[in-house]
């Protein structure tokens, strides 16, 4: 359906380009300000996404990622980039509040467009230990440098490389697997 | 383990791939990185591969409707680059004689478009100068102004001047409309409704008088007010409700 979208979109269809943006804005948004944490860079960052979207549709290829996962890649790849240029420094407590997620476990959430393989992630972040899971997920979800996971996390540097690092190696190895 | 090691040498591909898509990289090397990304397809594939792996963990992130403004200036960005698409060379003015006013006159006038660009102020010494029928009279007294942009983007579509002493609006169109369609002003009362202020031509200055807004002279509403244009089908919205893709938006200022 979405990629059926992001199709029409690609041969400049404005009608179709609305219905991806009704779509997924409110997943897309999620992300950003979440990573973002302020209102207006956020609304500025996802206007950005959207218009990124547009150009390159033509690019994407149904073969290679879902169109959500896709869409999701550009926006978080904006996100960052801005957090990066503004030079935030975020306090502990601001880390804490980007944090508040829930570990979802096997609960059923909100879903736009499943991978049919979708479980697998889930399943291959229950296999590492505690710290590793946990520190992946907060670095996902806040666009956290090495160095604000640390902090966040009260290790030395050093440390919280190696956690993520040997989770994403573990993470890698399980779902190839 | 060894993160010394790690810190001091060079990482795999593989992984410097996953700390970019996870995030964890600072200011410095994500510029790299993301650089190599546009230059190194081979590389740029390695991050495809992670940002697959690590979609799934997107779901854990609540959903949050962005507010309706960011659809409308996604929309009228849009607007405005298909309109650039094929760039259209406007039709050289004659040449106007030189301006009572000076450049920066109107540079001062134009308050949150940028620098007017010169094509943009011959257009307005023409609109001053130009032997149209009440335009020609159409000279600032008491009038508040406002450049119209879709969006962030410092690219002025229109040039609103509102003569409160005549009561009349004028609505100068500096960029590029399809040629089937017409831009409609429209007044953005708080409640965030749009109100029309009328049909403008798409490639001439065109002076209205202004509509009673909300039972009320229009001049009192408009002090300060956000406009907006849409383009709609010729003769107007047939629904009195804007139809169009919002294309252009500002907020009127004082002149004086």
């Amino acid at each position: 359906m979405l990629a059926r979208e992001i199709g029409r979109v690609a041969t400049g269809d404005r009608t179709a380009f609305g219905n991806v943006y009704r779509m997924t804005s409110a997943k897309l948004y999620g992300i950003v300000i979440r990573i973002l944490g302020d209102r207006a860079e956020a609304e500025d960052v996802l206007q950005e996404v959207y218009l990124t979207v547009w150009r390159r549709a033509g690019d994407y290829d149904p073969a290679i990622a879902a169109p959500v996962t896709w869409m999701v890649a550009i926006a978080r790849n904006r996100a960052i980039d801005r957090l990066r240029a503004l030079r935030v420094v975020r306090t502990p407590a601001e880390i804490e509040a980007i944090l508040d997620i829930e570990d979802p476990g096997p609960s059923p959430q909100e879903r736009v467009a499943r991978e049919q393989d979708r479980h697998r992630l889930d399943d291959c972040l229950d296999t590492l230990p505690e710290v590793n899971r946990l520190a992946i997920r907060a670095a996902f979800f806040g666009g956290l440098t090495y160095e604000e996971a640390a902090i966040a996390a009260g290790v030395p540097l050093g440390t919280m490389k190696s956690w993520i690092r040997r989770g994403l190696i573990s993470l890698r190895g399980c779902l190839e697997r | 383990m060894t993160t010394e090691a790690d810190e001091a040498g060079a990482i795999p591909d593989d992984l410097l791939a996953a700390e970019f898509v996870l995030g964890v990289l600072d200011g410095e090397q994500w510029r790299a990185t993301d650089a190599r990304c546009a230059a190194d397809p081979a590389f740029a594939a390695i991050v495809a591969g992670w940002e697959q792996r690590l979609a799934d963990l997107a779901d854990a992130v609540p959903s949050m409707p962005p507010p309706a403004r960011v659809h409308r200036r996604v929309e009228a960005e849009l607007s405005l680059l298909i309109a650039r698409m094929p760039p259209p060379e406007p039709e050289p003015e004659p040449a106007p004689p030189p301006p009572k006013y000076g450049v920066a006159f109107w540079r001062r006038m134009a308050i949150g478009g940028g620098v007017l660009s010169a094509g943009a102020l011959a257009a307005l010494a023409v609109l001053l100068f130009w032997p149209l029928s009440g335009v020609q009279t159409f000279l600032p007294r008491s009038v508040d102004v406002a450049t119209l942009a879709p969006g962030e983007v410092d690219h002025v579509l229109f040039f609103v001047t509102v003569d409160h002493e005549r009561q009349e609006v004028l609505l100068t169109p500096m960029g590029v409309v399809p040629a089937d369609r017409v831009p409609e002003l429209w007044y953005v009362s708080a409640d965030n409704r749009a109100h029309s202020l009328g049909v403008f031509s798409a490639a001439l200055p065109r002076v209205l008088r202004l509509p009673q807004l909300e039972g009320a002279m229009a001049s009192t509403k408009l002090r300060g007010a956000r406009l907006t244009v849409s383009l709609e089908p010729p003769g107007g919205s047939p629904t009195g409700e804007p139809t169009g893709p919002w294309v252009a938006e500002g907020v009127l200022v004082p002149t004086l």
